[in-house]
Parts: C-alpha cells; structure tokens; sequence
C-alpha cells in the first residue's frame, strides 16, 4: 500500500506561511460534522487540506483557527467492479486508490494523474480541478465523478448525485464544487467512474527539434483518427529540443498501429521515437513530467490554460521567460487541452512573483488564464482574485453568502 | 402581475410587434411542450440576440413577470410549460453556428441551433458533436444544454456537461456574463456544471462553446435478436465484464418493437422479446476481434440471431428504430408518459420486473425502451388522456416507478431533467438539507423567482422560510 504522509498537506500549510489555531484530524463523517457545528456556532475560520498539493488554487487567509485535516477520511466505501464505480473518502490518496483497484479482479484504473500524485488526495484533487496526462481520454473529475457527499458550513451533512452515469436530478452541485476549493463546502465522499485496466499499452517518447515540430505533430495527431490516452510535452534542453510523450491504449493491434503511425509522424518532423510496453515505464515517465521538482529555494506552481492550439507556444514562452530571469524551470504541457503545469524556483520572492505574472500576462495574450497552485501565501495574495470581477460578484458572493453567510470556510477567490 | 397590456407594449418596443405574440389562438401553440403538463403562456417573444435576452429580462425582473427560455418545446417534464403565466422567450430564430474550429477542437452555436443541424455542418470536416439525444432534428442546442440532455452514446462519451467548455449566459437580473472559458479548466467552482442540466432556472445561455471530437475510423453495429429481457440484459452485463466498453448498448422489448416495425419498419423480428443493438467505435484495427468477442457472448447467452450493419445505410436502418420508438408507440395509444428513472447496470433485471408488476397492478401497458450501457430505463406507460381514471393511474404508476429505482440505488431522472413531473419525486433521492442548498443557490442567482419559477425544487421547500 502506498505510503501516504499524513502530514503533508497541514505542513504544507505551514511552510506556505499561515498562521494555524490548532489542527483536528477527524476520522469518521460525524466528528467533522461536530467540528464544523462548533466552529459555526463560535464563529471560528475553518480550513480543510488534503495532501497539500494545491493550497494556492483558492484563497488561501493568513490565518486559520481550525485546519481540517482529510487524511483522516481515507477508506473505500464501496467499490463496485460490475458497475464501473467506487465510492471512497476525501482524504484517500489517489496513488493508494489505484493500488487497490489494480489489485481488484480484472484490474481497473481511476485515471486521475494529477502533479504531485504520490501526496495528492481525492478531495483535494476535486477541490482544485487537478488533473494530468490521462484527462486527454479519461476527462478530469468533471467528468469521472458521479456524486458527492459534503458538511456545510453549518455542519450539515448534504449528498449530491449518486452512481449512474446518466443523472440530471437537480442541480448538478456534484460538478459545481469542483474547483471550489473548499470555500463552500467540505466534500467527504467522492463516487467515481472506474474503468477496466487496458488490454495493452504503450509509452512513446519522441524528441523533436523544437516548438513547431510540436504544434505539427500536435496539429496531426489531432486530426488523425488516433486515440492517444495521454500527450505531454516538455522541454529537454535549452536550446529548444521538446520531448512528447504519448501512450497508446487498448487492443493490442491498435496499440501496435497508434505508435506506429506517431513514430512516422515525428520521424517527417525530423525527430526520433521510442516506444516502451512497460506499464511501470509509463506511469512513471508520466508522472515524472509533471510533478514539482525538488529545488534548491522557493518553489511555486502555475496552472495556466490557453486554447490548445496555443499550448506549444505557450510551454515555449513560458521556458523563456525563465531563462531569462535566470529561475529554475519546469514545465508540462497537456497536449490536446491546453493545459500546462509550470514550476519556478528561485532564491528570491520577488523574482517569483515578477515570474508569475509575466506567465499570466502571456497566458491572456494567448487567449488563456493562469492562477496559482502553490506558493508562499505572501507571494500566493499578490496574485489577487482568480476569477473574473464579474463572476465573483454577481454569481460566487451571492452562493457564498447563502451557503457560509457566518464564513466560516476560506474565503472565494 | 402588470398590466399586460404594459408588458405587451415595453417588449414589442424591443423585439419589435411582429416577434411577439399576444392572441390567445397563437399562444395556445406554446401551452405545452413535450410532456403530459399545459399552463398558457400571457406573451412569446421571439428573440435574435443576447441583448433582447437581456433586456426582455430586464423587463420581466422590473415588472415583476415570470418568464422561461424555450427552444422546440421538445421538454419532456413540463420544464418549458409556465404553471402560472408569464412570458416564453422563443430562442429558436437565435440559429447560427456563429464559428467551427477545427484546429480547438471547439465549435461556437447560438442556442436556437438544432443539435443535428450542428451534426450535419461538422460531417463534411470529419468531425461530429457526440451528444445525440434520439430528438436531435428538432432540440436545440440551447435546450440540450437546460437539459443535460444525453443520448444513446452517453455511456461511452457522456453527457451534454462533459461536451460544453462554455457559455454566455443571460444571469436572472438581465446582465450578461460568461460561464466556464474558451478553454478547459476555468478557475473557481464549475459554473457551466452548475448551469448545464439546470432547466433554465438559474440563467439562459445565449453562446454556447462546445468540443467537437473527430469520427471514429470505423463503426460496427451489431443487432441482436433475445427470446428474453433477462438474456439480453446479462448479454450487456458480460460484455461490460469483459473489459469492452462499447459506445452504445441499447434495448428495446416487445411491445416496442412491434409499434417500430408498423410504423418505421427497420427490419426488428416481430416475435423478438427483446432487441439489442450495440456499436463500437474507434480505431479499425482490433474491431473485429472486440465484435467476435461480442458476438460470442450473444452466443452464450441464447441469442437468436446477430446482425451486422454492413454499411453506413443498414446502421441508419438500425438506428432508425431505436430513434423512432418512442413517436412509433403513439400507434398503441395516443398518449404516453415516458420514465426516465436511472439504476446501476446490475440492478435492470430488478428494475423491469417491477415494472412488469407496476403495469399489472395499474392495469396498464408499458412498453420498454433503454440505455441498457448505464442502466438509465424509459418505460413508456401507455394510456389516452382524455380518460381521467387512467391519466391517475399513470401518474402514480410513473412515480412508483422512480421511488423503486432510487431503491434500487438509482436516480429519478437520467436525462429528460425533473420540471414540474418530478419535482416531488426529488424528496426519493434527496433530503430536506439537500434540497435547500439547491434552494439557497437558486435564490442567490434569482432573489425573485422569476426565472421558470416552480421547476426542479418542490414546492414544499420552495415555500419554506
């Protein structure tokens, strides 16, 4: 069984510079319904933390009387291999969740990949809308989660959605809490998708000469009638090289074709490809790509989301702009969605912060966002809002008002 | 309510005299919609733009009217019905497929676009929108949005909320914003789950952006003929176990396939107790092998006969039977209610033996049409509404049927969305708390409830303080 640190997440906290009140690590659905009844009724500010991968997609408040920690909630309530579905508490480390699933019968996968998976948790993966590599194919939450079971901030217990694909009962608050960041509610319980492991699968790695190999293979393997799980790149030197990795999966005929046809492809791009049916090679390559470097200074996270045809180019200006502020640099691109995970360290606050927000000013001027996954706080509140004035005033303050009136619970964004 | 005649007047200085309709005979046309449900609108404006959405809103909200955006009517819960007057916004002539974007992978459509009118533009590119529900020629776009609208591909590629990025979105007070992004993963909570599925309680999409996927290389679809429900069902059971997850699984039983083949005659033996049809889609290497697996489980569990589309002209055959059956039933009798209730694959069996039972019991036939892939039932209970004793019956039989399937661990509405039918029905599946949360967001967004007031949340809640 995967180790999970169940200190992760609340150091986390700390080392990013809040101030905690105390800590309560609540290990059944009820003591947190008590918790969060009493810090309603004292008016106390009430955070909850998972693994601590994230903290910087909401707001994160300087100070906080009670942090929740979710590890405690870490069982699979049911796992129901006929239906395709599993049921299993918030503070589950999804690494621990796909041990058990792989080991289950055939074999079955919730194909969630997010950065950081070795310390991520499902409700923090829910909160923050993290994904990775597999959400080419599989969706993210939004699209793999079936329904939900949450506290309120008054310390109600609420359930929402359920196990059927096919549900429209009601306002889908199963989708609108992804993202939510706990600002609105606590969620407990996560009901999944599952899918049966793959009968065969490949990793190819191909090294192309630079960022517009990367848009023509991008451009091509789009068009094509391929079906890639997963696409990332990456850069490989500073002289511009991109490396692409691609898994293939399913039939084993189809998986022979799929790398077949992209190691052609990257070849008329004047690149070269490797394939490897390794399945341990595969999800290692793919986490390695995304997940947080270990650096030497402060280190913080950026999520930045551009139209897809914009991705190379962005991974591409993103890797510049660091070299020319001389941070340390790591980037992913999600091909295929637009979505990229960037690190930047630095011994110096102030050369992060100019960092991320010139990665957020070429984010928007490639039509995209960009916001915070982690940070320090101090750097993190600069940011300012995540979301539109607009959208924050006239839609999230009036929600938030209703659901936490006392706010008890983080801020919005 | 205003004076109407003020109403009448302050939204023809907007749409212009010729887009609103005021005569008792015109506005008859929009009393209903698709479901058992009547309640007569006081006025239909026809609207071309997110600025007359806007400001016909606008209106509403000073004048204190309640209103709810419509496209075909095709509603099968009484969602597009106003229970106690008010203004239809007809969104049908806001129809543009305003851009595609092959390269995104995205197409941006006005609400009033039919969602195979969307189809058929993005075919000739290789390319197609995978939410079908069976009343595409004549949905809109905005509809399946209201809607969460699904289809028979769903269990493969989901529903209306995993195919839409974006939205604009007129909000209850008449201002205009934009829901979600021109691309994934728009920070904060996900307001375009919120607003998907949501009947147009809580805003109006005037812009929707969608993911559009390309073809598949090759489709098989298969027909297999069962002397049995329970033989079918198991075959989908097998097949799922298998490790196959095919981009359709769908059922249709006797009494169906009987008012198929009289009115659409797509080929379905007659003395077939049940009828499924399954599809793979993909790429073409490997699907032979998948449909021999496939067609080797039939085997296993009795079929009769399988059947393979040889070319794109007998898969249409096929389909045109399933996609007709429920227009087909209306040769039996002229009215029907159509379930909608949902269950976990495994529990169908148990699901339609207790319809079996319910249509015993309310004396009633009811004829069985499903999404057998995720388990999301539309018995079709069948009566002539102008009997008042069997219109009560069927209600009640319609409601023990959701209260069996959210026994069963289901849900009461798959895709045809809660409305006025189901609403009390909700209190199965949620609890009071859960209810006022729903509440509470619909009050934020709409503090006068006037925003197809009386839909989704029942009233007991509603009017609670």
């Amino acid at each position: 069984m995967a180790e999970h640190n169940n200190r992760g997440g609340v150091e986390a906290l700390e080392a990013s510079g809040v101030v905690i009140g105390r800590v309560e690590r609540p290990e059944s659905e009820h003591q947190l319904r008590e918790i969060m009844k009493r810090a309603s009724r004292e008016g106390l500010r009430v955070m909850p933390v998972g693994g601590g991968t994230s903290l910087g997609v909401g707001r994160v408040p300087e100070k906080v009387d009670i942090v929740v920690d979710m590890t405690g909630l870490s069982q699979v309530v049911s796992l129901d291999e006929k239906n395709l579905n599993v049921v299993v508490q918030a503070g589950m480390g999804i690494e621990a969740l796909n041990e058990r699933l792989a080991a289950t019968g055939r074999g079955f996968i919730l194909p969630l990949d997010p950065p950081a998976a070795r310390r991520a948790t499902l409700g923090g993966i829910y909160a923050a809308n993290m994904s990775g590599p597999l959400r080419l194919l599989y969706g993210t939450l939004r699209d793999l989660a079936l329904g939900v079971e949450a506290v309120d901030a008054q310390g109600q217990a609420l359930k929402f959605g359920g196990v059927t694909v096919k549900n429209v009962s009601g306002y889908d608050i199963t989708k609108f809490l992804i993202g939510s960041a706990g600002s609105l509610c606590i969620v407990t319980r996560i009901a999944t998708r599952i899918y049966p492991v793959a009968e065969a699968a490949c990793l190819c790695t191909a090294d192309l000469p630079g960022v517009e190999e990367l848009e023509g293979i991008q451009e091509d393997l789009l068009a094509s009638v391929l079906i890639p799980s997963a696409l990332v790149a990456f850069p490989r030197t500073d002289d511009g090289e991109v490396r692409l990795l691609a898994v293939f999966e399913g039939h084993p005929k189809a998986v022979e074709r799929q790398h077949r046809d992209l190691a052609e492809m990257v070849r008329q791009r004047g690149g070269r490809c490797e394939v490897s049916m390794e399945r341990g090679a595969l999800k290692g390559a793919l986490g390695d790509s995304v997940d947080p470097p270990e650096v030497d200074g402060t280190l913080v996270g950026v999520r930045a989301a551009v139209p897809l045809t914009r991705g190379p180019e962005a991974l591409q200006r993103a890797h510049e702009v660091a070299k020319e502020m001389g941070l340390q640099f790591k980037g992913a691109l999600l091909c295929g969605t637009g979505v990229l995970c960037l690190y930047g360290a630095a011994l110096e606050e102030g050369a992060l912060i100019q960092w991320m927000g010139r990665i957020r000013r070429t984010a928007e001027e490639l039509g995209g966002t960009a916001n915070p996954l982690f940070g320090p706080r101090k750097v993190l509140e600069l940011w300012g809002p995540r979301v539109k004035e607009e959208i924050q005033r006239l839609v999230l303050s009036p929600i938030k008002a209703k659901l936490d009136p006392k706010g008890v619970l983080p801020p919005l964004f | 309510m205003a004076d109407r005649r003020v109403l009448i007047s302050r939204l023809e200085a907007i749409v212009g005299k010729d887009n609103v309709l005021k005569d008792r005979a015109a506005l008859s046309v929009y009393d209903y919609d698709a479901s058992l449900f009547t309640g007569l609108p006081d006025v239909v404006v026809f609207v071309r733009s997110t600025e007359e959405v806007s400001r016909v809103v606008k209106v509403a909200n000073e004048l204190k009217v309640p209103y709810v955006a419509r496209g075909s009517g095709t509603n099968l819960s009484g969602g597009t019905i106003l229970r106690d007057g008010g203004i239809i916004i007809d969104i049908c002539r806001m129809d543009r497929i305003l851009k595609i974007d092959l390269k995104n992978r995205t197409a941006l459509v006005e609400p009033g676009v039919y969602n195979l009118t969307l189809q058929n533009a993005l075919a000739p590119y290789g390319y197609y929108y995978a939410p079908d529900p069976a009343s595409q020629k004549v949905s809109t776009m905005g509809g399946n949005v209201g809607e969460n609208s699904g289809g028979p591909h769903c269990l493969k590629y989901g529903v209306t909320s995993n195919h839409v990025l974006g939205a604009e979105v007129v909000l209850p007070n008449g201002e205009v914003v934009w829901f979600g992004g021109p691309h994934w993963d728009a920070p904060g909570p996900d307001l375009m789950g919120l607003l998907v599925g949501s009947e147009g309680t809580i805003g109006i999409a005037t812009k929707i952006l969608v993911r559009i996927m390309r073809m598949p290389e090759r489709v098989i679809t298969l027909l297999a003929i069962f002397q049995s429900l329970e033989a079918a069902g198991q075959t989908v059971s097998d097949i799922i176990a298998e490790g196959i997850i095919p981009a359709t699984l769908e059922i249709m039983d006797n009494l169906v396939i009987q008012a198929v083949e009289d009115s659409v005659h797509a080929g379905y033996p007659r003395d077939a107790e049940a009828v499924l049809i399954i599809e793979l889609d993909g790429l073409a290497d490997g699907m032979e092998e998948q449909a021999e697996k496939i067609m080797d489980l039939c085997q296993k569990n009795g079929v009769v006969s399988v059947r393979k589309a040889k070319d794109d002209a007998e898969r249409a055959e096929l389909w045109a039977g399933r996609k007709g059956a429920f227009g087909a039933v209306a040769r039996l009798r002229p009215s029907y209610l159509v379930c909608d209730a949902t269950v976990p694959r495994t529990r169908l069996p148990e699901a339609l033996a207790a319809v079996k039972e319910i249509s015993r019991k309310y004396d009633l036939p009811i004829g069985n049409v499903f999404h057998a892939g995720d388990g999301n039932l539309h018995p079709l209970i069948l009566f002539d509404a102008r009997n008042e004793d069997e219109l009560k019956r069927v209600h009640k039989a319609g409601a023990e049927i959701m209260k069996i399937c959210a026994d069963l661990g289901g849900t009461i509405s798959g895709e045809h969305g809660i409305g006025t039918e189901k609403m009390h029905e909700m209190h199965f599946i949620f609890s009071k708390e859960d209810l006022r949360t729903m509440k509470a967001i619909k009050e934020a967004l709409d503090p006068s409830n006037l925003c197809n007031p009386g839909k989704v949340i029942p009233d007991d809640i509603v009017a609670a303080a």
